[in-house]
């Protein structure tokens, strides 16, 4: 604001004046924070190599030997190659393993909360515009799934469905993900259900949210400015509810985002999320878990970059929230 | 009660409101069953002239941004007949209530929350033509910036946002809003009362030209007086959901004929401190419009109040010729 406003520029000269959105003043804000923007450059590398994990990858993903197994960080094989960050007891190269691993685990985050964050915002516009019984309906649904804690129920369903080789799952979808993430259909299938699991899980906080924030824009005097005007509903929710609820959401997409990688990890680390051959963080975490206490430098392998993930994701989202949030305007 | 008579137009009338009610319900206990009523509006009936603006002043809550609101069917009439140029605005269609919307439009009373602050001032006050799919792109920008221009905004400054404008600016902003769709009548709710004084009579000037520009007729709601007296032709006086005294505007503040109007026109502070008035302080305060007073609502609180007062309500006539008021002793104090 202060560079739009400043008075030394008079409305005469500025023929063409083009003042900042709200948008790129809070990118603008964003940009100020040096921890959240640290962690965005963290973020992006790791997306990237994970999804270079075939060109950087020194061995195949599903590579085993079981001469060179349980090597320690940086030593030479059998068959003369430096393994980076060691072996596990077949053999497994386990910085490429980690590297596959990370294209699934960063992908899984990422599609569960897309659709958890797309589902909630959708519902949340809908409840909060059209109250009445539309909002009863998807609020006490909400609440009935939010009643269960979260992790059994998490294990009972991924144990029903994950488990169960007659559930059907439509062919575009395994399709989608076995390209996204460069996997075969049949695992990839596996790792559709345990997103539609995760998914179905997670849409509730991101919905309060955007229910609360249209109960309270929708009562705003520019909404019933263009009511005046003659504009219909869908023109007021999609040009005046949604762009000015949306701030905290994306704020909130952060924590989903955290929330999905830790959950797909907990799930695949206990067995009943992604499954062998198909390597995630959380199950490599699995397998490191009995020969930890001969090998401490395993279970590190997998939970370090997780660590440095989350604590990135959240930064991001502290800087999002200085940025998006105009009672912080002092920043 | 008895169903106030409705003032008989002269000549050309725009907007016709007749025995509006705006009843709001308060539901409470388990089953959220109505429990009691806000009768905000109750059975208020004015009509307006063709390029005539229409005060209506009362205190805080006595339903006249209700009144307004209703009228433009912003808020669902509990009943009576709202006409606009005959048509019944309140039982209108979906699609004939949208044409009816580009020729009445209102200015809202705060200028910081009517505006979008997410959309350029330009956008917003082109959002009218767009809903109504009026002219292309290039022909709404030059017609937005004629409108600019037209209400004291430079037109450099369209693709600016609401919080870069000052107060007084962005009212100008929400008349352009109302102005571009060339509207008939224009409901301003209490468009001033929110602004500096200083910058109150320029919104009051811009208004009034634009009035005689283009032959606008307005319904100007407000609770300042000496505004309302210096803006409008005829005044409406409310009390309680209820009008009690409507006339020409001289005639109304030279001669009041109701006890209320009386007391809040003693009340206008005059600028000069030599002059003694005599000042008729009200006691109590505005009864709850969820539970009014019987008979004359305004009884409780009048000083010439007789027994009659408290049992039956007073019909709203005309007591002088185009001076309406609804008291049983009207005049006599």
């Amino acid at each position: 604001m202060a560079t739009a406003a400043s008075p030394t520029v008079s409305v005469e000269e500025g023929k063409r004046e083009q003042s900042e959105t709200q948008w790129a003043i809070a990118f603008r804000r964003f940009r100020r924070h040096r921890l959240a923007m640290i962690s965005l450059f963290v973020l992006v590398i790791f997306y990237m190599v994970a999804f270079l994990a075939p060109v950087i990858a020194p061995f195949p993903r599903d590579y085993q030997r079981v001469q060179d197994g349980l090597l320690t960080p940086m030593s030479v094989d059998t068959q003369g190659n430096v393994r980076i960050l060691g072996s596990d007891r077949i053999g497994k190269d386990l910085f490429s393993l980690l590297l596959y691993a990370a294209r699934i685990s960063l992908t899984t985050a990422l599609i569960v909360s897309l659709i958890a964050a797309t589902v909630g915002v959708v519902l949340g516009l809908v409840a909060g515009f059209f109250r009445g019984w539309v909002d009863t309906i998807i609020t006490r649904t909400a609440e009935f799934i939010s009643t269960f804690p979260d992790l059994p129920i998490l294990l009972i369903l991924a144990s029903i469905l994950v488990r169960s080789e007659n559930v059907p799952v439509p062919g575009f979808i395994t399709a989608f993900v076995g390209v996204v993430m460069g996997i075969s259909e049949r695992e990839s299938r596996i790792v559709a259900l345990v997103i539609l699991v995760l998914s179905f899980l997670s849409w509730i906080g991101i919905f309060r949210l955007m229910r609360g924030m249209v109960f309270q824009v929708r009562e705003q005097q520019y909404i019933e400015s263009s009511r005046a005007l003659g504009a219909s509903n869908l023109r007021i929710l999609a040009k005046h509810v949604f762009p000015n609820a949306l701030p905290p959401i994306i704020v909130s997409f952060t924590l989903l985002l955290n929330g999905a990688l830790v959950s797909e990890s907990a799930l695949s680390f206990l067995g009943l999320g992604i499954q062998e051959p198909t390597p995630t963080w959380g199950n490599m975490l699995n397998v490191a878990r009995s020969f930890m206490f001969e090998h401490p430098w395993m279970p590190l392998v997998p939970s370090l970059p997780l660590l440095i993930v989350a604590i990135a994701i959240n930064y991001i989202g502290d800087g999002l929230r200085d940025a998006l949030d105009p009672r912080q305007r002092a920043g | 009660m008895a169903v106030a008579p409705l003032p008989k137009p002269q000549n050309d009338t725009l907007l016709e409101v007749d025995n509006l009610k705006k009843h709001f319900p308060i539901k409470g206990g388990f089953l959220r069953r109505t429990v009691a009523t806000v009768k905000a509006v109750d059975g208020v009936s004015f009509a307006v002239k063709r390029g005539e603006t229409l005060g209506l002043v009362g205190e805080s809550g006595c339903g006249k941004t209700t009144t307004g609101r209703t009228v433009l069917r912003l808020e669902k009439a509990t009943s009576g007949e709202v006409l606009f140029e005959g048509k019944d605005v309140l039982k209108a269609s979906g699609g004939q209530m949208k044409n009816l919307r580009r020729d009445m439009q209102i200015v809202f009373q705060d200028p910081y929350a009517s505006l979008d602050p997410r959309i350029t001032v330009g956008e917003s006050i082109a959002e009218g033509l767009v809903i109504h799919g009026i002219g292309s792109a290039s022909e709404r920008a030059d017609r937005v910036r004629e409108v600019m221009a037209r209400v004291g905004l430079h037109s450099a400054q369209a693709n600016r946002f609401p919080h870069e404008f000052s107060g007084g600016q962005r009212q100008r902003i929400g008349i352009a809003r109302a102005l571009i769709m060339n509207p008939k009548l224009i409901v301003c709710d209490e468009p001033v009362s929110a602004l500096d004084v200083s910058i109150q009579s320029q919104v009051l000037n811009l208004l009034r030209n634009l009035q005689q520009e283009f032959g606008l007729t307005y319904l100007f709601i407000a609770h300042n007086l000496s505004v309302v007296e210096h803006i409008s032709d005829r005044v409406g006086v409310m009390y309680l959901g209820k009008m009690v005294e409507l006339a020409d505007s001289e005639d109304l503040f030279r001669e009041p004929l109701h006890p209320y109007t009386k007391a809040l026109i003693t009340a206008i502070p005059v600028a000069d401190p030599t002059v003694k008035r005599e000042r008729i302080v009200l006691q109590g305060d505005v009864p709850s419009p969820i539970n009014p007073p019987s008979g004359c609502r305004f009884h409780p609180r009048c000083w010439i109040a007789k027994d009659i007062c408290k049992e039956q309500d007073p019909a709203f006539e005309e007591k002088r010729k185009g001076h309406w008021a609804a008291c049983h002793f009207a005049g006599q104090f």
